[in-house]
Parts: C-alpha cells; structure tokens; sequence
C-alpha cells in the first residue's frame, strides 16, 4: 500500500494551485494511494532494453514525405545588450 | 421523479419517419430535394425540445443559428450549388470542440460562459460539407471520466435505461445519436471516451489513427493521445464522417499527410464481398479477464462466429502488456492534463476570482472552476510528474512494449477484436466513489490509445444489466459492443470488416426506447 502523507497532498495542491479543505486533503489521500498503488503494478514490467514512446516519433514515422508545417519560423537573433536590459 | 428500476418515461413526442435516418440518407433526401434541410432540422430541434429534458445531452441548442444554416442549403440547392456530403444532416459536437459564437466550456465551471471568435476544424469542415450544427453536448469535465457523472451539470442518462450511465467521457455525444435526435455526432477518444459510450448506448464510435484527423480546435486533454471521431448508427456514417474529417491540416503538426482513402468504398466491399482473406485476431488476455460479463461474452462470441461466416479466418494471439495498459494510462494522461489544465487559471477565460494578490487569483479561480475529479487529476499528475516517483518515464517505456505487442500481432493477423466493455453498463452514482473500479472500466479500449491505433465499437447485441452486489433490483436490457482495433491507417479495413458484420446482424436497428416513444 503506497504511503501518501495529508503533507503529500498539501504540497501537491500547492503545486497545481488549487486549495484543498481537510475534507478535500483526506480524500485526496484515500484516491492517490489507491492510485499509485496502481501504478505500482508497473514495476514488475522489465523496461530494461525499452526506450520512451514518443508519440511525436510515431507520427512522423507516417509522414511520407514530411512537410512543413504552419509554425513560422524563429530564426536566432542577437542578445539585447546587457545595457538594455531591464533592471 | 422516478424510481430506481421502474421503466422508462413516456415522451410525448411522435416521431417522424425523418428521424430515423441516417447522415447518408438524409444527406441523400436533401440533395435530390425530397426533403428540405430546414424540415429536418425542425425536426431534430422538435425531438431535443421532447427528448433531451430527460436525457441531458445538449449543454446548448442554437436554434437560430441551426435554423440559419438549414436556409442557407436550402438556398444552395435552390439556385443549383452543388451541396456537400453532409449537406442538410443535423449534427452536434461534444463541448471540447471550438465552435464560434457558441459558448464552449469543456464541462466545466472555470470555462463556463467562453464564448470562442472563431470555429475549430471540425466545426468549420463539418459547416463546408453542409452539416447542419444543432448545439453542444455534454462531456465529464475536460474529458475525464467514463460515465459523464464528472460535471457540474446535470449527468447524461443512458436512452437505454435512464438510471444508467450513457458512458464517458463523450456520453452526450453517444446520447443524442442513440435517441435519434440527430443523425451523428463528434467526439474525442483520448483512453476509451468515444468507443465505451458508443458501446453502451448501441452505436458505432470510431477512433480514427493518431494524426489521422487534426486536433485543432479540441481543446487538449492528452494532447499525444487526444483524437476526433465520429458516433453514428451505422458503419456507412461512420465512414461518411470520417471522409470529411481525415487529412492534413497545417494548423496541426501531427496530422499525418498520408492520402485520405476511399472509407465508403471500403464499407461497400465489406457489405457485398465479406470478409474471405482477412485474418482476425483475438487476444486470450482480454477472455481471461476477472469480471468479464457472460452475457458480453456471449455476445462477443455470437459476433465472432458473424466474422467467420463471413469469411474471416480467427487466430489465437497474444497482448503480453495489456493488463498493463490502464495504470500506464493513467500515469500519462494524469501528467498531460495537467500541463494541458496549467493555462486555465482565470486570467484568459472563464471564471475569475478576485483575490488578495495575483497568485491567489489564480488558485481561488481554480479552486472554485475546477470539480473534484479534475482536482484528483490534477494531483495525480503533479505526483506522477515529479522525477523521484519514476511513474511518469516508466510509463512510457510501458507504452513503448504496449505498442510493439501491438505491432507483433498484427504481422499475424489484419485486425484485433475484443469486447468494448467487462460489462454491458453500470448505474448512475455506482462508481462514482470507486475510481479504480471506473478507470478498469476502460481496459479494452485504452491499449488503441497508447499505441496510437484506430479502433471502433459497433453493436454486437444485449445484455441484463449486472445485478450490484445482488441487489434486488430490476435489471434492464442494455446494448453491448464489438471491438474492432486496426493496424495504423487501416481505417479502411476496419470499416470493412465493421460494415461485414452489420451487414449480417441487426442490431444496430435497435432502437432505445427513448427514441422509439
């Protein structure tokens, strides 16, 4: 059984920004724990020779030929001097 | 107010012949001027106004914009324009689909009252083919969820039985095509969302292949695994939509460029010449499954002696990680939505909360914006996402064996079938305070997800309703769904093989009550 703290989720819930009441923290708890205890369920997978799924790869896998797509471009420029920086 | 078990409501509505129809024949009926597209869209208005206070599918009906775009093909027609493939179909799109001047809020409070300036792609290419946009349809939050019981709004109820859950998270969308208010409908399929509603509410809910059609204009929810698709009443629809939807887009860098096949010619051959050459799959994990229904069972096995008698050849194969496919999902979808979730913070859209200082804007807006499932989301993803839990690299590389079992079954056999669902459907309120029973209720879906495979759910017969913990409780007859997943692209040879087991079965002729009353 993973071991979620009510500490766990209050800086959970900080993190995400959203504001927990202690009703809300203790029901946190009680659905991450039974949640990561599924997750845990991977560890038995051996991922040892396996690289990430990229979806991206996949994708352009499909690509045939791959084109270009709408984002403009966004050639480097020079730095704004130090002097021109805001303080 | 009704009890729980007692039948389903009398709707006071006749309906016309009309309603019955599907996108291609109404499409058909309005090009050859049989019927006007003005007619069919009162028509579809009339039955939501009758239909829809009992079932809760629409968030919002644009009677005067439906009615003006009815006028206008109707004006087409009349000065001889040619009219597109849809041309006169009334349609709706689940409210994660950009539509402008429509209000679009994903379901959710923190978006509530948003009203986009322009159409997404899906809006705008079903407008160029002649759709007719009746409204929005309800979805659990954001798309997170399996049975539409995630909203601030009222819970969509399934036409089948309505103390069921219509399934999610596109349960709207599955809802207003199985009561016959209109013709078919949009969706989002980003673990299940499209095929498990169709499943449960007896319609055809097609996946198409990641980047087969383009995301701009969904709003993202798991933005590599998020896809658009049709919900119809039969395969030729589905076909029909998909036509109009697949294909490059440029304002989505992962649509894939791969030319866009014939998808009705394909339904055709699968209705007139069967299935002889085609080798289906069936993996003995998804049968070995705890919990899997009899009665699904059954019907699955019925659907497969279809195949076979139409000239399918099964094989035996196997999905070494499938039992894998939901914690991985959740791990990756968890992680995306949050990020995804990060811009609505009440400073662009939606809700605003005034607070002490910026930041406390921010989190009162999010606070208040968000329901509970998003929130649990929310801290399952920020937990997932930091480096010493390990859950979120693991999970990819999870993925990556899910897809290469993927892969390997298909160099044996042209396509994978299974149930939709363990079971044929499950109570409002039921799950809702059991989120791991309601995240395994996508177990046969999500694995299409991952690997990024189109997949569809077609009619496949009825079931009772399971009997909770043998609580004596009417148990009402309730629609069960085929499985169909294809190799990438192959959303021809899944039509194919859809349309070969329609063509034999009927029961996507079913009609829920409903719509039949």
């Amino acid at each position: 059984m993973a071991v979620i703290t009510d500490e766990d989720i209050e800086a959970l819930a900080r993190l995400c920004r959203v504001d927990l009441d202690a009703e809300g923290i203790a029901r946190g708890r009680s659905y991450l724990e039974a949640i990561v205890d599924l997750l845990e369920t991977l560890q038995a997978v051996d991922i040892s020779k396996v690289h990430p799924f990229v979806a991206a790869d996949l994708v352009a896998a499909l690509h045939d030929p791959p084109g270009p797509t709408a984002l403009r471009e966004e050639p480097p420029g020079p730095c704004v001097p130090p002097a021109a920086r805001p303080s | 107010m009704r009890a729980a078990g007692s039948p389903a409501i009398m709707i006071e509505v006749d309906p016309t012949p009309q309603s019955a129809w599907t996108a291609w024949q109404t499409a058909d009926a309005v090009r050859r001027g049989e019927v006007s597209a003005l007619a069919m869209t009162q028509a579809a208005l009339a039955r939501i106004a009758a239909v829809d206070p009992h079932l809760h599918a629409w968030t919002l009906v644009d009677e005067p914009g439906a009615l003006a775009a009815a006028r206008e093909i109707d004006a087409a027609r009349a000065r001889g324009a040619s009219l597109g493939p849809l041309a006169g179909v009334p349609t709706g799109l689940k409210d994660n689909f950009v539509t402008a001047g429509l209000e679009t809020n994903c379901g959710s409070r923190i978006l509530q009252g948003w009203v986009p300036q322009e159409d997404g792609f899906h809006a705008a290419r079903l407008r160029a083919a002649g759709a007719v946009i009746l409204g929005k349809l309800a979805l659990d939050e954001f798309g997170m969820g399996s049975s539409n019981e995630n909203t601030p709004f009222a819970a969509v109820r399934n036409p089948w039985a309505l103390d069921f859950v219509p399934g999610g998270s596109s349960g709207g969308s599955a809802a207003a095509v199985a009561s016959h208010t209109i013709c078919f409908s949009l969706g989002s399929d980003s673990g299940g969302s499209i095929r498990q509603p169709a499943s449960l509410c007896g319609i055809v809910g097609l996946k198409p292949t990641y980047g087969r059609v383009s995301r701009s204009g969904l709003i993202a929810f798991v933005s590599t695994l998020d896809q658009a698709g049709p919900f119809t009443r039969d395969v030729r629809d589905a076909a029909l939509v998909l036509g109009c939807l697949a294909g490059h887009d440029p304002l989505d860098m992962n649509t894939i460029r791969a030319p866009v096949p014939d998808y009705l010619a394909a339904v055709a051959r699968g209705q007139a010449d069967g299935l002889a050459g085609l080798r289906i799959g069936v993996h003995h994990e998804a049968l070995a499954l705890p919990g899997l229904d009899p009665a699904v069972r059954a019907c699955f096995e019925a659907a497969l002696a279809v195949l076979i008698a139409a000239g399918a050849e099964l094989l035996d194969v196997s999905l070494p990680h499938f039992r894998h496919a939901v914690p991985t999902y959740y791990a990756l979808a968890s992680a995306l939505a949050t990020s995804n979730l990060a811009r609505f913070d009440g400073t662009r859209y939606g809700l605003q909360v005034t607070g002490e200082d910026f930041a406390r804007s921010c989190t009162a807006a999010r606070s208040q914006g968000f329901g509970e499932e998003v929130k649990r989301r929310l801290l399952l993803g920020t937990h997932v996402m930091q480096a010493r839990s390990g859950h979120y690299e693991r999970a990819t590389r999870v993925q990556t064996l899910i897809a290469r079992d993927y892969a390997a079954a298909f160099e044996r056999c042209d396509l994978l079938a299974s149930p939709t669902t363990r079971l044929p459907g499950f109570r409002l309120g039921e799950r809702v305070h059991d989120p791991v029973a309601m995240y395994l209720s996508d177990i046969f879906v999500v694995g299409a997800n991952l690997a990024g495979l189109p997949a569809i759910s077609v009619p496949a017969g009825f079931a009772p309703a399971t009997d909770p913990d043998g609580a004596d409780m009417a148990r009402p007859r309730l629609p069960v769904g085929l499985h169909l997943v294809a190799p990438l692209l192959a959303e021809a040879t899944l039509l194919r093989v859809a349309a070969a087991h329609e063509a034999c079965t009927a029961w996507h002729l079913e009609v829920p009550p409903e719509a039949a009353r």
